[in-house]
């Protein structure tokens, strides 16, 4: 597989694991119905992408999700932390110019983690 | 004339209080996540042309998220009365004023909870936020006990509740929070 890709709904975000590039991607709004049935494919690949012992690039780009949502994020985050290579793996959190609440929840992330975040601010 | 006599009661608090609201979005009744994905989208567009900060439109859609998502949570336990949503702007605050039904255990887990919570300094919300974060679970449903602590962190002290018994087995929760942007852009 060269890809996992799940396109955004209005309640779910995109997600795009690439195999070739080691890069992943969530982007969008994330509320899904059941986030524990919506991360699960979504952390199943992620966890094969890290056995590649790889360096990746993990793009978090949200503009808003819910609370199950964030302990699902900080579960994949984790993933990487406990991988043979924690310290190669790179986080970019994009956020809006001038959005402090977003811009903090990638901050509690980085805390709790200790992984490499890389804050870009995007203009609206 | 309102069915939800607790809604209907809050909306002529609103009138008697004297408050100049200039803006005010009710939901009232059941809801799924596309009514709720589609209220926050409402309410980010009134929040933009009102000239609120980015930061503060931010904190308004996580809190909003939390607080609907709680009715959607409970809103099938049998409840005698209809759930609803109402976000009120005045010039100086937003108010959220929530209320929904909930069942006996819940209302007992809740009001411990939130006793608990409400003697808690902001850092201690905070850390007590992150240590569920780290260290909960998500329940079958896919809820993970963190929407109060995520309320909570941004209402600071201006957070309000009560519960009136509404029969045998029932309770109505209602809420209400008010924040305020110092950051507020003026058109």
């Amino acid at each position: 597989m060269e890809k996992f890709h799940i396109y955004h709904t209005d309640k779910t975000p995109e997600v795009m694991v690439d195999f070739i590039s080691n890069h992943i991607t969530i982007k969008g709004v994330s509320s899904p119905e059941n986030s524990i049935v919506f991360f699960e494919p979504i952390i199943a690949a992620i966890t094969k992408l890290i056995k590649s012992n790889k360096p990746i690039i993990f793009n978090f780009d949200l503009e808003y999700f819910n609370s199950s949502s964030s302990k699902k994020i900080l579960d994949i985050l984790l993933l990487l932390k406990d991988s043979t290579n924690p310290n190669e793996h790179l986080i970019i959190w994009h956020y809006e110019e001038d959005d402090f609440e977003l811009l903090e929840s990638g901050e509690i992330y980085q805390e709790i983690t200790k992984l490499a975040f890389n804050y870009k601010a995007i203009k609206p | 004339m309102i069915e939800n006599k607790f809604a209907s009661e809050n909306i002529e608090k609103l009138k008697e209080s004297g408050e100049k609201i200039t803006d005010i979005f009710i939901l009232l009744g059941g809801m799924n996540k596309t009514v709720i994905v589609s209220s926050i989208q409402i309410i980010e567009q009134k929040l933009k042309i009102l000239g609120y900060s980015k930061s503060f439109i931010s904190k308004t859609k996580l809190i909003s998220i939390e607080l609907l998502d709680n009715i959607l949570k409970h809103q099938s336990e049998t409840p005698e009365e209809t759930p609803y949503f109402e976000l009120s702007i005045n010039r100086n605050f937003i108010k959220f004023t929530t209320g929904n039904c909930i069942n006996n255990e819940t209302h007992s887990e809740l009001e411990q909870k939130l006793e608990k919570y409400l003697s808690y300094t902001q850092e201690e919300i905070k850390t007590e936020y992150l240590n569920k974060l780290k260290n909960g679970s998500l329940d079958n449903l896919g809820n993970a006990g963190l929407g109060i602590l995520t309320v909570l962190k941004r209402a600071k002290k201006n957070y309000e509740y009560n519960f009136r018994k509404i029969s045998d087995a029932q309770f109505y929760f209602n809420n209400s929070i008010i924040i305020n942007d110092l950051n507020q852009i003026s058109l």
